[in-house]
């Protein structure tokens, strides 16, 4: 019997049954993901639980210009972005690196070796390693004690506002830094060797080898991460703020998720939380959205 | 071989010093770990610095209290089951999902991804998600730590890349032969793809295992629901021993509650430690993959 | 691109929908229930009145009859329950004797929730957008407090209003108030709503909590008790230097303690007091600058707990920190102090005796207003929901626990001889179960096994009886004559649902600003001189919430 070509459309009666696996995904991602954004609409009111969205009165703009005019709203922004920024800055560059020096090891023995143990940090919960970098930054911990030999504060780096974001990110990258680099190891190991044979006959060191031909071929990979990485610049890992902020940092580590978390379930104040929370949504898809484009303008590779 | 230059044996040599030292710094706050919970009680209550080595003469105190503490114990069960349960209903779904959204000319395939995907970019925010929980009837039980967050987006999408690659003819040859598609899917379609599958329970499964924030706020009173890391988070990081009091005698653990804590700490990493050599191949399959969905 | 934003829209308004539905749902639930029950009508109660009590004329009890229903009914109570109090032998309160003899007695069933330690207050707001409050309710105002107040939480539908209901079937607890004018002015709003049942001591007691020193240190370091601020830093300064004490003075996370017992020397309070009936607000007074000064100084040197803004918010120390002599002084409960510290409680040193300390004063002889107040209601207001199936029950099994015979059992439990002993001079004392318990159980352990941990009418002699002379001396320091407490605010003063609001609006931020620039004061990290942060806090509004309070006040003076 002939092979029909693949039709147009689905004989629907024939593959009902695909749409039927949907079902439970759709729903879940309806339940759980596209009502919330509907109950979105309490930002504009002033929510009363025992009232309902329907019940409740409708303020408008008022909680977000209370925002707005918060004297909080500048340094939220300002660490949201600055905590963001900082981690993309070091977290990238480190982990590309750490493939490149890796990439150069000769022996595989040696090369498995660091690559296994770097991935360990990966697997610890948040939890655990927001209690060791607790105990390593307070008063006399290890690594307190070390920066206050070098001049730094004698009383700990944890409730330093000052440190508090060198911690966080250290820490991220201490976690993430063997994980992150699997994807580059793996388009290095992609990259034709003969390259850099005729590079090499060509009279290029090891350095120019680098840029002319490895971080090429890395560009869309790393292209592609960076766009992944901002969709959650504005949500900057808020639960990991949580488990180490305290009022002592709160100037530099207060995000606008941790903030929304403080006065939303903490506070009861449900309309401002959510409108704050929306107001960050916004942004990091605005944000997004123009990276990608950006993406799509200077180079061949974008999200969409 | 080329002959190395100078060069070349000198940047090696760099390198390699280098990635030790990072070796280094990779395991010694494990270390610490480990030797900390099996240090003496009240040496280790004394120091401040970093341990090297199990101050004093190692003791298994720590751990035995750990073990006859019930709370723990029951967490560590919470843990399991939460674990469990929902990776398996998160594989589930991503499979159907990832199956579904992998067959070629699929009406509305466009959409539904575009619908899915979308939620990675945008979403309600805390309170309205809460919100929804609660309308549910699911604060307090186990389903409000199973079922939201059990679905990722990034594993159905790596699914579906590999159910994509799959040669049509082993399809085409079991739909001539009048398989449905949950046939197909079951007998054709799963057993070719015992390595992404792997990926996908293991990505869940970590996932699970650590997470925390949803059952903190989803679960505030009901302490026997509670997992592993909420009780950890009590623990480690809110100073809270109390809840280390129970199973131990009256004043037992008054010294050693730092020794407690890091053996807690341990108990918690352990499993992940013990599995990990074996899934380690599929982990670095899993992201590899994943970075090709590009 | 146009077909996919048409296709977006119609999703928008397919969530939008999904979650109006889910919003009506709420609703409806709630509708049936936020009819205010304000305005009770007797002869309703005693249609759908289950209960089997006798009553007089009008309906009203004299007494609580038990049991108090023929057929068990269960309710759910939310109420804090420390796990070091219930150690290992308790899941929660059910397992207390008290409670269960209560059960037998009233034929009342509880079904205790008990919230997670360090999510109490994530529980408590929880209760309210849950849907689902339980019957009776622990609540504790601030903290544990509707956010817009009682009487917003009357109004809104949540508790329910028990100005009728109590007359009715509390005759214990309105024959105490009533007994009363202080009780009387203390246990209602501003507008006479009654909207719980306040916990109120058998008597007044005195205040129970205050600063501690180790009198052994002082004793290695040769120095008398410290009275001044001055004293203390010397005494500090020796701990740390002679004895090298790692933080010899601990203060709570906020860089305060709980009553201002560092502030009040200096003629400030932590937040809001008053002077005379004029409201003021602590961190805006030039005292608050001088307590600035002191402490930054005493951390630059050392003689505070270097990390003592990452401790645990409730402001006591670990048992690690106190029993390894890592802290020379702090301020705690009185029964904390004493020296049964070794071994018994896993103390590491043989000389261990802690004892209480009067408030730091500037010059000796100066008179403090702010401690630990004496108290004779407690902070603690026990409500009724408003959407119980129970309400009169409810009050019943509460107002049981304010008869003569309920409240003995809640202070004594069942155990004559055990769980509680009589004196020679006729009153009643714990027992040995309680004091010495054979099983090894701390007193607080048993104390919560073998009668109530905290009664609603308790008989706190029993407390004071079983203190040791070193814990009952530290009480009577803090209460001193020159030790007042005259300028603490009413306990029930109230504000209107709209002052509540603009009230949370300001200090939302306020709180957060005083909390980390307090902090980072002290740590010496802070951007912003003292007279900066005062005039910051006036333009975030401060003089308009003491304005608040100010009309508070004078709705309470009022009553």
């Amino acid at each position: 019997m002939v092979m029909t070509k693949s039709k147009r459309k689905f004989n629907f009666k024939q593959n009902a049954a695909v749409y039927v696996m949907l079902i439970p995904v759709l729903a879940y991602y309806i339940i759980f993901h596209y009502a919330p954004m509907g109950g979105l609409v309490m930002a504009f009111q002033n929510y009363r639980p025992n009232l309902g969205l329907l019940g409740s009165d409708w303020v408008g703009l008022d909680n977000f210009s209370r925002f707005f005019s918060s004297i909080y709203f500048g340094r939220l922004l300002r660490n949201t972005l600055l905590i963001s920024v900082k981690d993309i800055l070091v977290s990238f560059p480190a982990a590309i690196i750490f493939a490149l020096l890796l990439n150069e090891v000769r022996s595989k023995y040696f090369k498995k070796t660091v690559q296994t143990i770097s991935y360990l940090p990966y697997f610890i919960s948040m939890v655990v390693i927001c209690g060791l970098v607790m105990d390593f930054t307070e008063a006399g911990g290890a690594i307190s004690n070390v920066v206050a030999a070098l001049g730094g504060p004698s009383d700990g780096l944890i409730s330093n506002p000052k440190y508090f974001q060198s911690v966080f990110i250290g820490s991220n990258v201490w976690q993430n830094l063997g994980y992150s680099s699997i994807i580059y190891l793996s388009a290095l190991s992609a990259i034709d060797q003969e390259q850099y044979e005729s590079a090499r006959m060509d009279g290029a060191g090891r350095f120019k080898q680098t840029i002319y031909i490895t971080l090429p071929a890395l560009a869309t990979t790393i292209t592609v991460m960076l766009l992944l990485r901002m969709g959650h610049l504005m949500t900057v890992n808020y639960q990991k703020v949580i488990l180490l902020y305290s009022p002592a940092t709160y100037e530099t580590a207060d995000v606008i998720s941790s903030y929304v978390y403080r006065i939303g379930l903490l506070g009861q104040d449900y309309s401002y939380a959510a409108s704050v929370d929306f107001f960050n949504s916004v942004i990091n898809l605005s944000i997004l959205c123009v990276a990608n484009w950006a993406s799509r303008k200077y180079s061949e590779t974008s999200l969409w | 071989m080329n002959k190395r230059t100078t060069g070349e044996k000198v940047f090696a040599v760099i390198n390699t010093i280098l990635l030790c030292l990072l070796t280094l710094i990779f395991v010694v706050p494990i270390l610490h770990v480990i030797f900390a919970s099996i240090s003496d009680p009240l040496l280790l209550s004394a120091n401040k610095g970093l341990i090297l080595w199990p101050l004093g003469t190692p003791t298994l105190e720590g751990y035995r209290l750990v073990f006859i503490n019930a709370t723990i114990i029951r967490s560590y069960l919470n843990t399991i089951l939460y674990v469990v349960s929902a990776t398996g209903i998160g594989v589930i779904l991503s499979c159907f999902a990832a199956y579904a959204l992998s067959r070629k000319n699929l009406a509305g395939s466009g959409l539904i991804t575009f619908i899915i995907a979308f939620t990675m970019l945008f979403n309600g925010g805390l309170i309205p998600t809460y919100m929804v929980v609660r309308s549910l009837g699911m604060l307090e039980t186990r389903w409000a730590i199973i079922i939201p967050n059990c679905v990722s987006v990034f594993n159905i999408m790596i699914m579906r890349t590999s159910f994509a690659s799959i040669p049509d003819g082993l399809e085409e040859a079991a739909r001539i032969d009048g398989a449905g598609h949950f046939r197909i899917l079951f007998s054709i379609i799963l057993p070719v793809s015992k390595a992404i599958l792997a990926v996908v329970v293991l990505f869940y499964a970590i996932q699970h295992w650590n997470s925390w924030f949803h059952t903190a706020i989803y679960v505030t009173s009901r302490r026997e629901l509670h997992p592993l890391q909420i009780v950890l988070r009590e623990i480690v990081l809110q100073n809270s021993t109390s809840v280390l009091e129970v199973g131990a005698e009256p004043g037992e653990l008054n010294l050693a509650r730092m020794l407690v804590r890091y053996a807690v700490i341990m108990v918690s990493i352990i499993p992940m430690m013990i599995i990990y050599p074996f899934v380690q191949k599929y982990f670095v399959t899993g992201v590899m993959i994943g970075s090709i969905k590009g | 691109m146009k077909k996919q934003l048409k296709l977006v829209a119609l999703l928008l308004v397919v969530m939008m929908l999904v979650a109006l539905m889910a919003g009506c749902n709420n609703n409806d639930n709630q509708e049936s229930s936020s009819e205010p029950s304000s305005a009770v009508d007797s002869g309703d109660d005693l249609e759908g009145d289950d209960s089997n009590q006798d009553g007089d004329a009008d309906g009203a009890l004299t007494e609580i009859t038990l049991p108090i229903v023929d057929e068990t009914v269960t309710l759910k109570y939310w109420v804090i329950q420390s796990a070091s109090n219930l150690g290992s032998s308790m899941k929660d309160y059910g397992d207390s004797e008290a409670y269960i003899e209560l059960e037998n007695r009233t034929n009342v069933h509880i079904e205790w929730i008990n919230p997670v330690a360090g999510t109490e207050k994530e529980s408590f707001n929880l209760l309210f957008s849950s849907g689902d409050m339980p019957d009776i309710i622990a609540t504790a105002a601030p903290t544990y407090m509707y956010s817009a107040g009682p009487e917003a939480a009357v109004q809104d539908g949540y508790f329910l209003d028990v100005t009728e209901l109590a007359k009715q079937y509390a005759p214990n607890y309105m024959a105490l108030i009533n007994s009363s004018e202080q009780l009387t002015k203390d246990t209602v709003t501003d507008n006479g709503i009654r909207w719980g049942f306040t916990s109120i001591y058998q008597e007044p007691r005195l205040g129970n909590w205050g600063p501690a020193i180790r009198q052994d240190f002082l004793d290695a370091v040769g120095m008398d008790m410290p009275i001044t601020y001055d004293d203390w830093y010397e005494v500090l300064t020796a701990f740390k230097n002679e004895l090298g004490i790692e933080a010899p003075l601990y203060i709570d996370n906020e860089g305060l303690s709980l009553y201002s017992d560092w502030l009040a020397g200096f003629g400030v309070g932590k937040a809001f007091y008053q002077v005379d009936g004029t409201v003021k607000y602590g961190p805006v007074e030039d005292g608050f600058g001088e307590y600035i000064e002191t402490m930054s100084k005493w951390y630059a040197e050392g003689l505070i707990d270097q990390s003592f803004s990452i401790r645990e918010p409730m402001g006591m120390p670990s048992d690690d920190m106190v029993l390894n002599d890592k802290i020379g002084a702090a301020a705690l409960f009185a029964t904390w102090c004493g020296n049964e510290y070794y071994p018994s409680r896993g103390a590491v040193n043989p000389d261990f005796m802690l004892v209480g300390a009067s408030l730091p004063v500037k010059n000796e002889g100066d008179v403090t207003h702010l401690r630990a107040p004496d108290e004779w209601t407690r902070d603690t207001v026990t409500v009724v929901s408003a959407t119980s199936e129970y309400p009169e029950i409810a009050v019943q099994w509460i107002d049981y626990q304010f008869s003569e015979e309920g409240a003995f059992l809640m202070s004594y439990g069942v155990r004559e001889g055990e769980s509680y002993v009589i004196d020679a001079d006729g009153t009643p004392a714990f027992g040995p179960l309680v004091l010495n318990n054979p099983d090894g159980l701390t007193q607080s352990e048993a104390r919560t096994l073998y009668t109530s941990f905290t009664p609603l009418h308790e008989d706190y002699n029993r407390l004071m009886k079983a203190r040791s002379e070193v814990q009952l001396g530290a009480m009577y320091t803090w209460t001193q004559e020159t030790s007042l407490n005259d300028w603490q605010l009413p306990l029930s003063l109230t504000m209107t649902a709209d002052e509540n609001k603009q009230y949370a609006v300001i200090m939302g931020d306020i709180t957060t600003y005083v909390q980390e620039t307090v902090v980072n004061m002290i740590m010496g990290t802070a951007s912003v001189t003292f007279d900066e942060f005062r005039s910051q806090l006036d333009n975030m509004g401060i003089q308009d919430a003491i304005a608040i309070y100010q009309q508070a006040m004078d709705r309470y003076s009022q009553r």
